[in-house]
């Protein structure tokens, strides 16, 4: 009867345990950023400003990193520094989003270009399969086009290098 | 500036709560100083100011689309409506627990304004409990959620919101709920002085009772507003799908509602004291366990946030120190409070004791089933769902009786017992209600859970009729009916009659939706006709344009009914900056019914047809009605309770 | 005497609405849960054809055909391990999408080669991920 006063408490103690652990294995988790990722690149009727190259053939049997960039975006200036001095290192490719021609030039005039080939997406209606949230957005896909590590937002020198490694890994 | 002075204020009320607290500990034992009492006063009345601006800074800084601010970046966007982006402040996770701490600041400068109506001694206590879940809630937002980190490089556009939350009825869903969930707070806190004080005195009943009504009020709307708005909204049809979220909601709503009748008992009959404070330890554990499990990602649901584990331990921490410090008061001072009162089953008391417990039978059916899935994964590894169909079994056996139990003890009188007295009240009641449901069924000729239904709705709506008819009796004039007696009734009692009709239009909307909808899916291309009920329906038209910020698909149908012939749009949306599609149902009211149209893609791709679906759900709109009645009962009893907030005493 | 009596009269009645409903409770609990299986479950479990189940995956790349009266469509799920084909009449969630994570509920067709979804549940966030459809891929 003395332990009856207490029962409320026991039962909750008990539900409480149960949660715990519940959260601790969850913690064992790293959150994936995307649905995409793992996933192969997409294909999609996207060509490159210089002659027309489709975007999938020309990422075939390369380790890239795709940028989703545009002239209006202001972090995308901050980040191509970034892009900038990676670019020795890896094959970057660019992805204007809806944007124009003439705007793209100047803004690559101004800042330099970091990419080996710049596509683009004018209409912004095919990076909808990208699963594009905002600009920029980086994608880093393998040699087989599977997309590794997919990134929102601008990138830093930091989180390049700790991406890098972390897909070497 | 502004987002650093938001983040100091909040950090300084962090401060301050402590303190507020730790002086309460050491000063407790001693004799309250008028002084010193003043001081703690103050202590909290700045330490809300202090949190209602910061969320205030956080709105204008939506409002002025700051994007230097993090959270401001991930969930808005300059090209949203002004009303989106106020909403949107609350629309993720920073921002509503931002909120949640408002309007717990909230409920704190009201307690402040009543409190000299309360003996020192207990509104001290008071006040110590309201800044321990406020230090609570202030650590949780400032260490592990604060809103008003920066980001650099500042970016020129932010990320936008999803679509789905773009919407009058989610806007304003969140603040409703939490005003529910938050005011419980105050009944907490209410029981946890009592404890400490070691006496619940019926002046104890009457001062809590308003606060329980206030959330309950709040609760009761948020809840409609959110099942409406997922009716509408989602496009499937439904009004209620005993999500987890859903029903975590539901808990603390039943709960409340238990509790707003055992107060009752405490107050009247000084009886069920311990009960009363063990339910509104309950209630507002609940509302925490329910933070807990949306915000740490536990349950899988269409209401999860971005879960982040950190989160959730910090909750459960502060869930476990609340609960386990209160239920272990709880059942340290239990004997104290305990009340030696025998409570006889036939009386109003019994009766609501019963009620209660049928209320509270139905409460931990659903949080088994919703905790369930998380019980058999941890023994058995297998995952699981539990659906509707648990839901519906379990529920429906358990509400119908508290339902018909509740109809009996309006009209008991408190502390009766004799039986003949219950069978004079009673066999005209039986009569009718035999009689009008013996109708209904020769009429209708309805399924057996319908007539249920419709029988729970007479019985509910007879019961309220009877008592007032009681009431209005004049013994000295025999049988005689006196409606000049209608002044004398109680407004909380009128209330309490509202409340119940809310309760009966609702049950009525729910049997009557449920047993006579009707559903209808066929691909069709243009110029198909579909009949539904005594509906036809062409499918017109179908338009494609650009609007603001979506790519539009609309499809128009012509309904005839009879000689009547109106036009739907049904659209499909594909939103430009994120490229998520989101259906929008066309919906035709007449007052009570709702036809449903609802288009989907084009399927296969290039053949112009598309799967349309139709649902007539008549009599639906009592679903609602009813809630909105019951939260005007409510408020009708508030406006009595009005009398006890402010009398001196 | 008499005071006792009506004590343990409320007492037997709390305690039968308590017994009953634990009983009912589990019971419903034991009939109506509906289990979750991946692809690779579904080839290696019995399970009857008449159970209620739910299955999750990725939806496969390129999979997703309509019948030609454009009622039924027919995609593919993966665990990464195995592949199972479901067949579904209705109008699929906004969210649903190649690579996307979604839920099916229905139950199995004979032989195992196709599933017969009666809902299929796509979540608002396109970057939300079902937790039973995350663990799977991961193990």
């Amino acid at each position: 009867m003395k332990l009856l006063k207490f029962l409320p408490l026991i039962i909750f103690l008990i539900v409480s345990i149960f949660l715990y652990n519940k959260i601790k294995y969850q913690k064992e988790l790293e959150p994936l950023s995307s649905a995409l990722i793992e996933k192969k690149f997409p294909s999609l009727k996207i060509k490159s400003l210089d002659n027309n190259d489709n975007i999938n053939d020309f990422i075939k049997n390369k380790f890239v990193i795709i940028n989703i960039f545009a002239s209006w975006c202001a972090p995308c200036r901050i980040e191509h520094e970034v892009l900038k001095s990676f670019s020795e290192e890896y094959t970057i490719v660019g992805l204007a989003y809806k944007d124009s021609i003439e705007n793209i030039e100047s803004f690559l005039l101004e800042l330099g270009n970091p990419y080996k080939k710049v596509f683009y997406d004018f209409s912004g209606k095919e990076s909808i399969n990208l699963g594009l949230y905002g600009v920029p957005e980086t994608f880093f896909v393998n040699e087989d086009s599977k997309i590794l590590y997919k990134h929102v937002g601008p990138i830093n020198k930091m989180e390049f290098k700790k991406i890098i490694s972390g897909i070497i890994h | 500036m502004l987002p650093e002075i938001g983040n100091i204020f909040l950090i300084i009320s962090f401060l301050l709560f402590s303190a507020q607290l730790a002086l309460s500990f050491k000063f407790n034992s001693l004799d309250l100083k008028y002084s010193f009492f003043d001081v703690i006063k103050r202590l909290s009345f700045f330490s809300y100011i202090l949190v209602l601006t910061s969320f205030f800074i956080l709105i204008i800084n939506y409002v002025s689309s700051d994007f230097s601010v993090l959270n401001v970046y991930n969930n808005t966007h300059t090209n949203k409506p002004l009303i989106y982006k106020i909403t949107g402040t609350w629309g993720n996770h920073e921002g509503s627990l931002l909120m949640w701490l408002s309007v717990l600041s909230l409920y704190g400068l009201l307690f402040l304004i009543f409190i000299k109506n309360l003996p020192k001694r207990f509104a001290f206590k008071v006040m110590a409990t309201l800044a321990l879940v406020n230090l609570g809630f202030v650590g949780f937002t400032v260490f592990t959620s604060n809103p008003f980190i920066r980001t650099f490089p500042i970016p020129s556009e932010g990320l936008g919101l999803n679509p789905v939350l773009q919407d009058p009825g989610l806007a304003f869903h969140p603040p409703l709920l939490y005003l529910g969930y938050v005011g419980l707070t105050i009944p907490f806190s209410f029981s946890i002085a009592a404890l400490l004080q070691g006496e619940v005195t019926r002046e104890w009943a009457k001062w809590v009772k308003p606060w329980i009504l206030i959330s309950w009020i709040f609760l009761t709307l948020g809840i409609t507003l959110g099942s409406w708005w997922a009716y509408y909204e989602l496009g499937w049809g439904g009004w209620w799908f005993w999500d987890p979220v859903e029903n975590i909601s539901l808990l603390p709503w039943l709960l409340t509602t238990a509790l707003l009748h055992s107060v009752k008992v405490t107050e009247k009959r000084e009886g069920l004291k311990s009960w009363t404070i063990l339910l509104s330890i309950l209630a507002f554990s609940l509302t925490l366990l329910g933070t807990f499990i949306v915000r740490s990602g536990l349950l899988t649901s269409v209401h999860a946030f971005a879960s982040d584990p950190a989160r959730g331990i910090f909750i459960l921490t502060f869930l476990v120190i609340v609960t386990a410090g209160s239920l272990l008061l709880y059942g340290i001072k239990l004997e104290k409070i305990e009340n030696k009162k025998n409570i006889y089953l036939v009386s109003r008391e019994g009766g609501l004791l019963l009620n209660n417990i049928f209320l509270c039978a139905s409460a931990i059916t659903i949080l088994l089933g919703t905790i369930w899935p998380l019980v058999i994964e941890a023994t058995t590894g297998q995952d699981i769902s539990v659906g509707a169909p648990y839901f519906k079994i379990v529920f429906l056996p358990l509400i119908f009786p508290a339902i018909f139990l509740s109809g009996v003890s309006i009209n008991l009188n408190w502390k009766v017992t004799n039986l003949d007295y219950l069978y004079s009240r009673f066999w005209k009641l039986m009569i009718v209600f035999i009689f009008l449901v013996s109708i209904y069924y020769i009429i209708y000729d309805v399924p057996v859970l319908i007539l249920l239904g419709v029988a729970a709705t007479i019985w509910m709506l007879l019961s309220v009729i009877g008592d007032f008819f009681s009431k209005l009796h004049d013994k000295s004039k025999g049988f005689k009916i006196n409606l000049n007696k209608t002044k004398k009734i109680r407004l909380s009692i009128y209330g309490m009659y509202f409340a119940h009709i809310g309760v009966a239009v609702f049950i009525l909307g729910v049997s009557l939706s449920e047993g006579m909808k009707t559903y209808y899916q066929g691909v069709e291309s243009l110029n198909s006709k579909i009949h539904v009920e005594n509906f036809t329906i062409t499918f017109f038209k179908l338009d494609k344009f650009k609007k603001e910020n979506w790519f539009s698909e609309t499809g128009t149908f012509l309904v005839k009914k009879n000689d009547n012939e109106f036009k739907m749009k049904a659209e499909r949306r594909v939103y430009l900056d994120t490229g998520m599609p989101s259906t929008e149902a066309a919906i035709k009211r007449n007052f009570f019914s709702h036809l449903y149209i609802v288009m989907g893609q084009e399927q296969p791709i290039g053949s112009g047809k598309r799967i349309i679906r139709v649902y007539h759900n008549p009599h639906i709109i009592f679903i609602w009605l009813g809630a909105i009645i019951m939260a005007f009962g409510g408020v009708v009893s508030l406006i009595d309770y009005r009398k006890s907030f402010f009398r001196k005493l | 005497m008499k005071q006792k009596y009506k004590r343990l009269n409320i007492l037997l009645i709390f305690m039968i609405a308590i017994g009953s409903t634990i009983f009912f409770v589990l019971k419903a609990l034991e009939e109506k849960i509906v289990f979750f299986y991946s692809p690779t479950e579904i080839l290696n479990k019995e399970i009857s054809l008449s159970e209620l189940i739910r299955v999750g995956g990725l939806v496969v790349d390129n999979s997703i055909v309509f019948d030609s009266s454009g009622l039924e469509v027919l995609f593919s799920i993966t665990d990464k391990k195995n592949i199972l084909r479901i067949s579904y009449k209705g109008i699929l969630p906004d969210l649903f999408r190649e690579g996307q994570g979604i839920v099916a509920e229905g139950s199995i067709d004979k032989g195992k080669k196709v599933f017969l979804a009666k809902k299929v549940l796509a979540k608002h966030d396109e970057n939300y991920m079902p937790p039973e459809i995350e663990k799977m891929i991961r193990n």
